[in-house]
């Protein structure tokens, strides 16, 4: 190696490396590292991409999960298209109403819209209706209104009463999972009614 | 580069002094960057961590069907029974409770944040933590009764209190 650094120096110069080479040196390790970390970055951000949709799907389980058990405890269920009228306990500040059920408990209201804050995105939607208790059955007393999802498409929360027997829910998340980068997320079920 | 007919091997004066100056500079520049960085690492790691913690409390709590509840202290969460007398409820349990030193917190969250045996969060409230080195606030909103936790960034001053009317959301997070 040495010998052939040598050979290539012009005559007379003195051993070691000149201050070109060395900065040039210099310059291709830490490009030679800039572009590896980029590399492991990327893939890091892959994997935060994933686990944040994996957690906004489970997010929006437990949301229709409450759904469901609300619905079971149902004595009366309207949806937005239907005749009976909607009274919720909460201002729902211009939200649409999706969902409205009267139970032991107090009336409970889904509804989707604008969000009430600035840390929640996009469409959001909530549940207005009895806090709950340690035992996590709903108690007694004022009806609170809540976000239970949000950074859902502007018409992305849908509820059909459908024959027989059986709520169709529908719900489509927008995430943004990188600058200029949106993935979509949807989520169906089909809730059984309450037995009248 | 003109070398001394002198010299023997290696660099000139003027040259070594060259070159100790640009590594000087680009040392600076990254050691600057880097501790700022670092500073906003601890920020983020701290909050992960305590949305880990909560949502590791909510899966006990249902895996075991019993009602618990937490704490939060400057240094993470913790035991209940420590900071509310009269406490009824169990600690919730928790695996990697303590934050790293750094990592100054204040929060709004009641005395005990408590936990149904259905894993639905009954408390909530608004938590902003900062470092030294960084002018990151980091503010998490935990949301009844699924608790949902959104990461943003608060508005406020860092002596404000918190609030999550001055939390905006980050999008990425």
């Amino acid at each position: 190696m040495t010998a052939i650094l040598h050979a290539r120096r012009r005559p007379g110069a003195a051993a070691g490396f000149s201050l070109v080479e060395l900065l040039l040196a210099f310059g291709l390790g830490f490009s030679l590292v800039g572009l590896l970390l980029q590399a492991v970055m990327a893939e890091g951000q892959n994997g935060q991409r994933l686990a944040r949709v994996l957690r906004e799907r489970q997010l929006a389980d437990r949301a229709l999960a409450l759904l469901r058990s609300d619905l079971q405890r149902a004595t009366l269920v309207a949806s937005s298209a239907g005749s009976v009228g909607e009274a919720a306990a909460c201002s729902l500040a211009g939200r649409a109403v999706l969902l409205h059920l009267e139970t032991p408990a107090g009336p409970i209201t889904y509804s989707a819209g604008r969000a009430p804050e600035p840390i929640w995105r996009g469409t959001v939607l909530m549940r207005c209706g009895p806090a709950f208790g340690l035992d996590g059955t709903p108690s007694s007393g004022k009806a609170l209104n809540r976000v239970l999802l949000d950074g859902l498409a502007a018409d992305g929360a849908q509820v059909l009463l459908q024959a027989p027997g059986a709520l169709r829910v529908e719900l489509h998340q927008v995430l943004p999972v990188a600058a200029h980068r949106l993935q979509s997320v949807r989520h169906r079920r089909l809730l059984p009614m309450p037995m009248p | 580069m003109r070398r001394s007919d002198r010299g023997s091997g290696g660099m000139t004066l003027p040259e070594l002094l060259l070159a100790v100056v640009v590594v000087g500079l680009m040392v600076a520049v990254g050691v600057g960057g880097g501790s700022r960085s670092l500073a906003r690492q601890r920020v983020e790691a701290a909050a992960r961590q305590l949305a880990v913690g909560l949502e590791q409390a909510r899966s006990s709590a249902e895996a075991s069907g019993r009602p618990c509840a937490l704490a939060l202290a400057t240094n993470g969460w913790g035991d209940p029974g420590a900071a509310e007398a009269g406490s009824q409820l169990p600690s919730c349990q928790l695996s990697e409770a303590t934050l790293r030193q750094g990592v100054q917190l204040r929060h709004n969250l009641p005395g005990e944040l408590r936990i149904s045996s259905t894993g639905l969060v009954l408390d909530g409230g608004t938590i902003v933590l900062a470092a030294a080195g960084t002018d990151l606030q980091r503010c998490l909103v935990v949301s009844l009764p699924l608790g949902v936790v959104r990461f943003g960034q608060s508005k406020a001053g860092s002596a404000a209190a918190p609030r999550s009317a001055d939390c905006v959301v980050d999008p990425l997070l």
